[in-house]
């Protein structure tokens, strides 16, 4: 049987050490369209400063050397399913005896929508090379206009900001870390990243990147402000990279539609990691992942289904966030807003930290923690389980969370 | 490989297994010089208690580990002897495995930024909250040894009731 892995980073590398695991013997090949694969993408902001190179992000073993597995620098630019057969940009064609697709994610361009994006001076965050590429630009720039206040958004602004650039985040929404956090919380970041000397500006709308010599050099807002940028970076979101399947009659919808398994609804291709969707726990909508530990479950689970072994997808979250910004720690899962008044809701600020629980009837469904992160994981874990919670569990949870928790 | 076996019957809830983890993890091995420490080392374990039961709560170095799977650094390892382990070095303090681990038991150390677990006391033939249990609640024991134990046990109970 042989295998194929399309795509080169955490989903097809958790994929190939199961595949391994089941069959030590069995001829495995990686088509992969990155010039160097394999590293820790959550990592390429740290490149931006300087703090890390980019051979300090890469994983520490390569993958299909260590696993033994062919590695292809190609790009995949369509399937065949019915011939078992992936086309390849350098004109290659793939026998496949079962096919992963682990493409991930790509960052929405905006390319149509907005005049001037094309520019130089015009960068994406998602890739090593654009990491290194915006390195490169910045030492030539004084002020970076961000496009898009999401945790990409702010990341970046956090490292352009360290490598001593003026920083202005542009968010349409009314608060930035719309997914990631509340008003509340996203106000009380936003403060300390103005205290420190960025420019954020909220509901606000990009209408031009206005250019001098080819070069950017002014964005222009819908409400007629002006913001003097040498760069701007486009961090606006992420979409599955499925535009490859046209023709491969798999089902998607948002995403790679998946089983427990990971089985795409076409025999023998599965998918893995940023470009699937999946059934949100948290309040039972179908999303398409975009975290790190997901794409790790899911390669791990595809990986063993298809080379004969058993296993099942375990309950995810499209929200299960924990990183530092501005100074401080943000975890935050599953709902995060109750606009609406369905769920039982329990907040409580005090100093720098913040402690938000969101109940519907007997389940936690949502959490976010400011500024502190004691058994975050203990109440992740009930709202991705879904365990159902008796009064007095209830009560002693938020006593736990509110009050003064009982460890020293 | 080994487990710490916890017999919540017999945790008093004194604490001497959390202060023995701090003074182990400190930069020199003694109570004195571990509370005088600038940033006086976190405990990997944490006494807790439901209802009337109190007992320690460690990490289980579980298959699959859900605070590896959450590590966006390659910081998180499983050392081989089945250990999950932190490299010190490459921790960025992004909190994924505090949010992962459906235990609590991994740590914010907030002075050195950087996550703190269990390590299994990689200096010491016995764990140091092993070592120092008064009354034995804690127990570094075989799995296969363990399984074996709690099968005699039913047994044992099986044909008492029989009886
Ligand atoms: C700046 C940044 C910060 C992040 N921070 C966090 C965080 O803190 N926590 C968290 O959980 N997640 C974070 N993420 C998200 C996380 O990186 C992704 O969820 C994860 O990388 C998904 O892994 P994947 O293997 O599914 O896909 P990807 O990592 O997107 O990899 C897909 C690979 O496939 C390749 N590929 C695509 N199409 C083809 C093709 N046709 N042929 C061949 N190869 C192809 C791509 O080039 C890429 O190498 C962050 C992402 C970014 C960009
Ligand atoms: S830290 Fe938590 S998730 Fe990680 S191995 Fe220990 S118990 Fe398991
Ligand atoms: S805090 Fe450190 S060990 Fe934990 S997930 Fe982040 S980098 Fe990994």
């Amino acid at each position: 049987m042989e295998y194929l892995i399309v795509g080169g980073s955490i989903a097809a590398a958790s994929a190939l050490t199961a595949i391994r695991k089941n069959t030590p013997q069995a001829e495995v090949r990686v088509v992969a369209d990155e010039p160097v694969p394999f590293y820790y993408r959550p990592l390429i902001p740290y490149l931006l400063d300087g703090s890390r190179t980019a051979d300090e992000i890469l994983f520490a073993e390569h993958p299909p050397t260590v696993l033994g597995a062919e590695l292809l620098h190609d790009q995949c630019i369509g399937v065949e399913s019915k011939q078992h057969l992936v086309r390849l940009r350098s004109g290659r064609e793939l026998r496949y005896g079962k096919l992963l697709l682990a493409a991930g994610g790509a960052p929405v361009m905006l390319l149509d929508d907005l005049p001037g994006a094309k520019s130089e001076g015009v960068f994406a965050l998602r890739s090593l090379d654009d990491a290194v590429k915006i390195r490169q630009y910045l030492l030539h720039c004084k002020t970076v206009a961000i496009i898009g206040g999401g945790l990409v958004g702010i990341k970046a602004a956090e490292a352009l900001f360290r490598a001593g650039l003026s920083v202005t985040v542009i968010e349409q929404q009314p608060h930035i870390l719309a997914l990631r956090a509340d008003s509340f919380a996203a106000d009380a970041i936003a403060e300390r990243l103005r205290s420190k000397g960025m420019t954020l500006l909220t509901e606000e709308d990009s209408e031009e990147i206005v250019t001098s010599a080819g070069k950017v050099n002014t964005l222009r807002l819908a409400s007629g402000r002006t913001v003097t940028a040498d760069m701007v970076i486009l961090a606006v979101g992420v979409k599955p990279n499925i535009d490859f399947l046209k023709n491969a009659g798999l089902e998607i919808e948002h995403g790679i539609v998946v089983n427990q398994q990971m089985q795409s609804s076409v025999p023998d291709i599965y998918a893995a990691g940023d470009l699937i969707q999946f059934i949100d726990q948290a309040d039972g909508k179908t999303v398409v992942s975009g975290l790190w530990s997901n794409a790790v479950h899911s390669g791990r689970v595809a990986g063993c289904c298809m080379s004969g072994g058993r296993a099942v997808l375990p309950p995810l979250l499209s929200v299960m966030n924990s990183t530092e910004i501005a100074g401080l720690p943000l975890l935050s899962a599953g709902v995060l807003d109750d606009p609406q008044g369905r769920y039982t809701v329990f907040a409580e600020a005090c100093g720098n930290s913040y402690r938000k629980l969101l109940f519907d009837q007997n389940r936690l469904v949502g959490m976010i923690f400011l500024g502190q992160t004691e058994r975050a994981g203990v109440y992740a874990n009930l709202i991705r389980c879904q365990i159902p919670l008796e009064k007095s569990r209830r009560e002693q949870l938020v006593r736990e969370v509110m009050g003064a928790i009982k460890r020293v | 490989m080994q487990l710490i076996y916890v017999q919540t019957d017999r945790c008093l809830g004194c604490r001497t297994c959390e202060i023995q983890c701090r003074v182990e993890h400190a930069e020199e091995k003694n109570l004195f010089a571990a509370i005088r420490q600038i940033h006086p080392p976190k405990k990997r374990l944490f006494i807790e208690q439901q209802g009337k039961v109190k007992a320690p709560i460690l990490c289980h170095h579980c298959d699959d580990s859900p605070c590896m799977a959450a590590c966006i650094t390659g910081s998180l390892y499983r050392d081989e002897h089945g250990i999950v382990q932190r490299k010190d070095e490459l921790c960025i303090g992004c909190w994924s495995c505090i949010m992962a681990c459906p235990f609590g038991v991994v740590a914010r150390d907030a002075d050195v930024h950087v996550a703190v677990k269990c390590d299994r006391c990689p200096d010491r033939e016995i764990p140091a909250c092993v070592a120092s249990c008064p009354t034995k609640a804690l127990r570094l024991v075989d799995a296969d040894q363990l399984s074996k134990e709690r099968r005699q046990e039913i047994l044992f109970r099986g044909s008492s009731l029989a009886e």
